[in-house]
């Protein structure tokens, strides 16, 4: 597992300059905020929608690294021609894939704090009253629960030709449906009932009543069932993982994209 | 002298390739979509301006998006496949190729637009109506070919990096914020504004919300005609760079032989 990340930092950095890296997670996660508080303020909503939202966005950002960025690891090692040598080896698929995951969490933890920071230099969010030890333990548990829940799709990519439109389907649904620009309560109920199974919509939750001075106990249960959902989706990945590499193995679709 | 005959097969070729894989499309049609919806759940009262008003610009992003990964990905492709090496080689210029294909990846991108068009109806219920639709769709068609303009640039910009695909993700959302497709250009800090003066679809889009008849500030207070005429100004500026980026490629890879390396 650690020799994967090894392997997952040094490949990440071999293509891509770090300082191209860190442009692009920032400009992604920068631009999609200032687009929507824009947006906000435009529509005539008012400061604390624009708090809403620009908050929201903060925490969301961790999708494109933790769920996009891990689920697009088997089209990586398949365009790379890796894969088939890696499922090879005597180590769990998975236990490889959870390493070259865990660069992600570090990436995605890095990402949401930089958010806040433009949310409150740029747009005036204030952490006056912030519980920062919530907001820390909001970022970490929602980070390792989208990991976990990118680890679940990126399964998929083994044995299917791409999981990279599926992680781009849930990177920009969850604008949607997870309480991030606008409350779950707007949505029909159906939706509803997707949104409260993904881990982002108590984060998002969780990360407004910490900025407004929550303790850890007030966002305990919201937390709590964060990081379920996330032990659920990386128990889930194990399992997935097995099913599909058996299924790419006899199907022989592993060099299939 | 332009090889009409090598265009054409370069845009049924990239045609072909959309068909045989369309799942690629998705990830350029989601983000425009989620974006007009979330727009939409944004405003206090979604009548039928506010809605035509999202479309129209969930439409343009939409063109953007697939402008963009298509457009930006179809040389890239030729490099990870080995074929792009024999593309150089051929009589005719590689960009008359890659303008085939770029006008394909544009046209494409309606679909984008006309998928937001028609969820945002059903979903909200409002009957879209133009004023001037046959200036509306001259609009349409400038903006069009600006951003087939673009995927040419982005083409060539692309082949010489490495880091193509990081890049193509840095320039998706910029573009959604100063293109003033969802957010007019005089509603974004006064530093940005120049940026969206130098895109043409900026223009484009303005010239359509005109002849749309969505009420609001135009860019500048310009016309439709005097924004069409921007189009076409700007989108041969970005010919121009597009013909010497293609010719410095070239050059460059003949010289270092560096073309087959991603």
């Amino acid at each position: 597992m650690i020799s994967s990340m090894k392997v997952a930092v040094r490949s990440q950095f071999a293509a891509v300059p770090l300082w191209l890296w860190l442009i692009q997670i920032l400009t992604v996660s920068v631009f999609q905020m200032s687009f929507f508080v824009l947006m906000v303020d435009y529509a005539g909503r008012g400061s604390v929608a624009l708090e809403y939202v620009a908050l929201g966005n903060a925490l969301q950002s961790v999708t494109f690294v933790t769920v996009y960025a891990v689920c697009s690891i088997p089209g990586t090692e398949k365009h790379a021609g890796t894969l088939s040598p890696v499922m090879s080896t005597p180590s769990r698929l998975f236990t490889v894939f959870v390493g070259k995951a865990m660069f992600q969490i570090f990436a995605g933890i890095i990402t949401v704090v930089i958010s806040l920071l433009f949310a409150n230099q740029v747009f005036g969010v204030s952490f006056g009253n912030a519980d920062l030890v919530s907001v820390a333990a909001v970022i970490l548990v929602t980070t390792f629960a989208m990991t976990g829940f990118g680890l679940m799709l990126g399964s998929i990519g083994l044995y299917a030709r791409s999981s990279s439109v599926l992680a781009s389907l849930v990177l920009y649904l969850g604008l949607v449906l997870c309480g991030v620009n606008f409350p779950v309560s707007s949505l029909p109920s159906p939706l509803q009932v997707v949104s409260y199974s993904l881990p982002m919509t108590y984060g998002v939750d969780a990360l407004r009543e910490a900025v407004a001075g929550a303790g850890l106990l007030s966002i305990g249960g919201e937390l709590a069932i964060a990081a379920f959902i996330g032990s659920v989706m990386i128990a889930l990945s194990y399992w997935m993982f097995r099913w599909f590499e058996k299924l790419a193995r006899e199907r022989g679709t592993t060099d299939m994209f | 002298m332009i090889n009409i005959r090598a265009t054409s097969a370069a845009f049924k070729q990239q045609a072909r390739h959309f068909f045989a894989d369309p799942q690629w499309v998705i990830p350029s049609l989601v983000a425009p979509f989620t974006f007009t919806i979330v727009v939409l759940m944004l405003f206090p009262a979604v009548d039928e301006p506010v809605v035509l008003y999202a479309v129209l610009g969930g439409g343009i992003l939409g063109m953007w998006g697939n402008t963009l990964y298509a457009s930006g990905w179809s040389v890239s492709f030729d490099r990870m496949n080995g074929t792009l090496e024999s593309l150089l080689i051929t009589p005719t210029p590689m960009v008359q190729v890659v303008a085939g294909r770029a006008v394909w990846n544009t046209l494409i991108g309606l679909t984008n637009a006309a998928a937001v068009f028609v969820v945002a109806e059903l979903a909200f219920g409002t009957e879209l109506r133009l004023e001037d639709p046959a200036l509306f769709f001259l609009a349409l068609a400038a903006t069009l070919l600006s951003l087939a303009t673009v995927g040419l640039m982005l083409s060539a910009m692309f082949v010489m990096t490495r880091s193509s695909t990081v890049l193509m993700q840095i320039l998706e959302l910029p573009i959604y914020f100063i293109s003033g497709a969802m957010i007019p250009v005089d509603h974004l800090p006064e530093a940005i504004r120049p940026f969206s003066y130098a895109l043409a679809p900026t223009w484009g889009v303005d010239a359509m919300r005109q002849a749309a008849g969505i009420q609001g500030t135009t860019v500048m207070g310009l016309g439709t005609g005097a924004d069409l005429l921007i189009v076409a100004a700007i989108t041969s500026v970005y010919l121009a760079i597009a013909l010497y980026l293609f010719r410095r490629m070239e050059a460059r890879a003949r010289a270092d032989g560096s073309l087959g390396r991603w």
